[in-house]
């Protein structure tokens, strides 16, 4: 025996058309069989024609929405020469940038720092196995990552203050708008005036990661502004680069322990997780890169870490070699 | 001048898309704020994401394939940015009820004059469905759309989209038939709400 809202259903597929032959008789003889039936169904399809009328009343000004609009679409343009989110632009090779590059390869960055300039004097900061800060002459405090190299001078000349950076580190740079701040790496450039962000430098990309101000991207004679909270990866084989946004400030994790997804991309949460614990993870089921993940791990373990992911989407998470892990099953939910 | 045909507004587009995006704006921002609204009963969202149909506009210009109306393509993309929402917010939102804008918002008095007393009857039951039980009957009533779509478009079961459709227009006849309009209208805000909402 059906359920009445069985029949409530089938009133609703005849009204929209959608109703097959055979659940026809099958609503008639429900119809047909008593008049409390009857006046149900009369009811229903009385209510169903007056929802037509329904019109929440919601009166937005256009003005202002237009308004917003157009200051959006100057903003976009602004930075229309500069890849768009999600969009890979290659940027183009300049002649010179090529000779410079080549001769990078030839002479070695501290070689180069040296023949350009030849009266200041370089110190070398270099850490190992931990994590270290040094304040610069201006003011400016520099946090390098493990395995990093600063290159800077011990006082500034008058123009400009210049130093090189091979790996991962995180700058507050002290405001000079006289004199902007510039660090060189391989094959691209960050200028400053004053602001904090975090580099972080491999053979084959660049992470820019701006936590507050403005900053400036230059490789292959293109230049890319950034703001706060954006981020910029840069494939430095291929000259091209993505923009993005790190509104949690997750490329920050190396120093600040802390990890924050809202709403996060998994395809991006493995991203800082695999920076941030020095790990491989590698998700067989491909469909769970778009799921959107929220957690908050604060100075928390790989283990605790993981294991939210697997409560989170029911995943099996295999540990086959040291520092690789497997994610596999699951679903978004 | 306003284009009024749909090759004319896409040749104003190739000659000017700014000012083709302003007209269009003035003419269809207000209708797909309203759209949104229906399915998001929040005046904020709906104005963001009617924002965000024109920004695209904008961005695709030079590669617009538009092969319905340009209302339309319009709405069509009104809708999918709202149910994009609704996806990503799923977890929040099934724990909601009836949105609260919603059922504490009072008709004005010149939409009083215009609807008959039972049509108001039915809209205010409308906006006191559960929020996913009002959701789901929208996207039937307004948008057209199948169980199946519904099913696919939020992520959940046939099953759930049949029980959800039965449960809203079990709630709207019982609007219909009540002859004490007011003791209904209550009803139907905290009782049915609680009774429905499981």
């Amino acid at each position: 025996m059906m359920k009445e809202k069985n029949f409530i259903s089938l009133l609703h597929k005849q009204l929209t058309d959608r109703l097959e032959e055979d659940e026809r008789a099958n609503l008639t003889d429900w119809r047909d069989n008593s008049s409390d039936n009857e006046q149900l169904a009369a009811r229903v399809e009385k209510a169903w024609k007056l929802s037509e009328s329904y019109d929440p009343s919601f009166d937005p000004s256009v003005e202002k929405g237009l308004s917003r609009l157009k200051q959006r679409i100057a903003e976009a343009k602004e930075v229309e020469a500069v890849p768009k989110p999600g969009r890979v632009v290659p940027l183009q090779r300049r002649f010179f940038l090529r000779i410079a590059a080549a001769a990078v390869l030839a002479v070695g960055l501290f070689g180069i720092w040296q023949v350009l300039n030849p009266s200041v004097q370089s110190n070398s900061m270099v850490t190992l196995e931990e994590i270290r800060s040094v304040e610069l002459s201006d003011g400016t405090q520099v946090t390098a990552n493990a395995n990093s190299q600063l290159i800077y001078p011990e006082s500034f000349p008058s123009s400009e203050r210049r130093v090189q950076l091979k790996g991962e580190a995180y700058f507050d740079v002290a405001e000079n708008p006289e004199k902007p701040f510039i660090i060189d790496m391989d094959g691209a450039s960050v200028q400053v005036l004053g602001t904090s962000f975090n580099i972080r430098e491999t053979d084959t990309e660049i992470e820019l990661t701006v936590r507050s101000g403005k900053v400036r991207f230059e490789a292959l004679g293109e230049t890319l502004d950034l703001t706060a909270g954006q981020r910029l990866l840069y494939t430095i084989g291929k000259g091209a680069g993505r923009l993005g946004k790190d509104e949690q400030l997750n490329a920050l994790a190396w120093k600040s322990k802390q990890l924050v997804f809202k709403d996060t991309p998994m395809s991006d949460v493995v991203r800082y997780m695999e920076n941030y614990y020095g790990v491989d993870i590698q998700m067989e089921n491909a469909q769970l890169q778009d799921c959107r993940f929220n957690a908050n791990y604060d100075d928390t373990s790989l283990d605790d870490a993981l294991e939210v992911l697997t409560i989170t989407y029911g995943v099996d998470i295999r540990n086959t070699q040291p520092n690789t892990y497997i994610l596999s099953g699951g679903n978004c939910k | 001048m306003i284009p009024q045909a749909d090759k004319d507004w896409l040749k104003l587009f190739e000659q000017d898309s700014e000012r083709a995006i302003d007209l269009l704006f003035r003419q269809y921002y207000k209708f797909l704020c309203r759209v949104i609204y229906r399915l998001l009963p929040d005046t904020g969202t709906a104005e963001d994401l009617a924002q965000e149909v024109f920004f695209d506009l904008w961005r695709r210009k030079d590669r617009l394939n538009i092969n319905s109306s340009l209302k339309a393509y319009l709405r069509r993309s009104a809708i999918n940015k709202s149910l994009n929402y609704i996806r990503d917010q799923k977890m929040k939102f099934e724990e909601e009820g009836a949105h609260p804008e919603m059922r504490s918002r009072q008709l004005d008095g010149q939409q009083q004059l215009e609807a008959s007393e039972l049509e108001q009857r039915i809209h205010r039951a409308i906006e006191g469905l559960p929020e996913r039980c009002r959701l789901i009957f929208m996207l039937s009533r307004f948008e057209d759309m199948s169980y199946r779509e519904i099913a696919t478009q939020l992520d959940i079961s046939m099953k759930t989209v049949e029980n959800q459709i039965s449960k809203a227009l079990k709630i709207l006849q019982a609007a219909v038939g009540s002859r004490l309009p007011k003791i209904i209208a209550l009803l139907t805000v905290s009782d049915f709400f609680s009774h429905f909402f499981s």
